[in-house]
């Protein structure tokens, strides 16, 4: 099992990268390219120490949240995103909290949230609800579930927004970071309509089908549930004729 | 609100959560404090008395009511916390209280005679004589019902009680035993009812197996989801168990109670207030499900058809399935 110590934070010591007032990166999906960039082409050591920076960030700006996370049971949370190459452990509990960067593969977690970076990033924002990915699959726990629902349930109290938190930690280097990842973001959306559109070539009829089919089974849903009210209608209608006959 | 309308009454887990159903158009929310006084004691979960005040500012000053639920029993040679409970809720200037104990009750009644007072589902009081008990003894103003009734039986009771009535919309359903479930205690020692946890979370696992996911309570497998099956909350009410070689939901399937189709119904049947489930829930859901419950009404109030919101909260609904429940019985 991991303890706080191990996470010892290699970045505690940076000062955050300040200089310039922060500048609010747009919620256009760019935090997400600046992770998947900094994921894939900064050294781990370099990463780790921006995750830290943005937990310090994160803790300033949000001073309830370091007090909630100091009153969860001690834990160590391991979260893997689906599309990065390592993923994080977060320290917690009794103690100041602590990131690190760790191998997919690492062990001794209390528990491990696996998702892709979209949808933690998300549900880090508050845009989507965990339970319903739960529900559906898209969000997999495994451990201790009351380690995770504690850490959830403090997160979901803050009003966080990956691009300010990375705007206050990049500083006066937001600006270019931001043009970097927004170009990013070009390159993979345009690679991924190229691959969208060989499938569609390769496999008209699935494709086709597949959307016929949903959008023919929520029609027969809408209607269903319709009909289901009408006739409840109906019946109470007739319900009250027949009390008034009799 | 004018007349004839439903008042939404929408769950706040936590700060964020009530800011974020007063901003999506509810009229009044509901929490709880950060102990066992309320059904819904999670870890990260609830109100301190500060924030308490905090949200009650953001709602008045929005015009939103904020009800706090005092809703679990107290247990003997125990009850400070739960009278703590009431005066923290009185002193920071809440709406009502929602209580179900009646000592508790008598306690509101004689210490804070102001304090508008409503009987929560918890009390699972489902017939006239004993709502009007505690209306005519604790002078409880609303009543929270049971999730066991048809329209016709909840408008049967507004008629018999004379006192506001608020039904459940949307949300998850259990065995509909409200206030007495105590199932869970016998995997792991804790209860709704008691603690206010129904399968706590540290009881919880998921372990995956040739492919599958089990949830686990304590050392019992109650389910096993095949890859891309939806899932369910990890409560015995919702296990899928075997009998006679063949696994079944024996006591309740996983599915969310949804009365957007039926809301014309429940205004008919004289229903005060509508309810939603979920205050351990995130503030997405929060916004997605009362911004579309105020939809719904607010379209319902201009004569305009709900039908186009109906599949709207398919993905919030536990097992991805919906339910009128008890409201249309359609097992009888």
């Amino acid at each position: 099992m991991q303890t706080h110590q191990d996470l010892e934070d290699l970045g505690h010591a940076l000062p955050v990268l300040a200089g310039a007032p922060p500048t609010a990166i747009e919620a256009d999906g760019t935090p997400l390219a600046l992770l998947q960039f900094g994921a894939i082409w900064l050294p781990r050591s370099v990463a780790h120490a921006v995750a830290v920076a943005v937990l310090r960030s994160v803790e300033r700006a949000h001073p309830r949240l370091p007090r909630n996370l100091l009153a969860l049971d001690p834990a160590v949370v391991h979260v893997i995103p689906n599309d990065l190459p390592y993923g994080f452990a977060l320290a917690f509990g009794r103690e100041p909290a602590r990131l690190g960067v760790i191998a997919r593969e690492a062990h001794g977690a209390d528990a491990t949230i696996r998702a892709s970076t979209r949808v933690l990033v998300d549900l880090l924002e508050g845009r989507i609800d965990s339970d319903s990915l739960f529900f559906r699959r898209d969000l997999i726990v495994s451990g201790n579930t009351a380690v995770v629902v504690g850490l959830r349930n403090v997160l979901d109290r803050e009003p966080l927004l990956l691009a300010d938190e990375l705007a206050r930690v990049l500083g006066r280097f937001a600006p270019a970071s931001r043009a970097i990842a927004r170009r990013l973001n070009g390159w993979v959306e345009a690679l991924l309509e190229r691959v969208s559109a060989a499938h569609r070539v390769l496999h008209p009829r699935e494709q086709d089908a597949s959307a016929m089919f949903r959008a023919e089974i929520d029609r027969h849903r809408s209607e269903i549930a319709a009909l289901t009210a009408r006739l409840a209608q109906f019946e109470a209608r007739q319900k009250r004729r027949d009390e008034k006959s009799a | 609100m004018s007349a004839g309308t439903l008042e939404l009454v929408c769950p706040a887990g936590t700060p964020a959560a009530l800011r974020a159903a007063v901003d999506a158009g509810a009229d009044s929310v509901y929490c709880g404090f950060r102990d066992r006084t309320n059904a819904r004691n999670y870890p990260g979960l609830n109100f301190d008395p500060e924030e308490l005040a905090e949200g009650i500012a953001y709602a008045h000053g929005r015009g939103c009511k904020v009800l706090v639920a005092i809703n679990t029993f107290p247990p003997a040679g125990d009850t400070g916390p739960w009278c703590l409970a009431v005066d923290r809720a009185a002193d920071a200037g809440a709406d009502a209280v929602i209580l179900a104990d009646i000592g508790l009750l008598d306690y509101a009644t004689r210490t804070h005679p102001q304090l508008r007072r409503h009987l929560s589902v918890q009390a699972s009081a489902a017939n006239a004589p004993s709502i009007r008990y505690y209306r005519d003894h604790f002078g409880v103003k609303r009543v929270v019902l049971p999730r066991v009734l048809s329209i016709d039986e909840v408008s049967a009771l507004v008629e018999e009680t004379g006192i506001e009535t608020e039904v459940f919309a949307f949300g998850s359903v259990g065995p509909m035993s409200e206030g007495r479930c105590f199932l869970s205690s016998y995997l792991c020692g804790v209860s709704p009812t008691s603690e206010g946890a129904c399968a706590p979370a540290n009881h919880v696992s998921y372990v995956e197996s040739d492919g599958r996911v089990l949830s686990k309570l304590g050392p019992v497998t109650l389910n096993a989801f095949a890859p891309g099956e939806p899932a369910a909350y990890p409560t015995p009410c919702k296990g899928r168990y075997l009998t006679h070689g063949r696994a079944s939901y024996l006591f309740e399937e996983p599915v969310a109670l949804n009365a957007l189709a039926i809301l014309p119904e429940l205004r008919a049947a004289g229903v005060t207030a509508l309810k939603i489930e979920g205050r351990q829930r995130s503030r997405a859901y929060v916004t997605q499900v009362v911004g579309t419950f105020r939809q719904a009404l607010d379209a319902l109030a201009r004569g305009h058809a709900v039908e186009p919101l109906l599949s709207t909260l398919r993905q919030e609904a536990e097992g991805g399935r919906e339910t009128f429940g008890a409201y249309r019985k359609g097992w009888k």
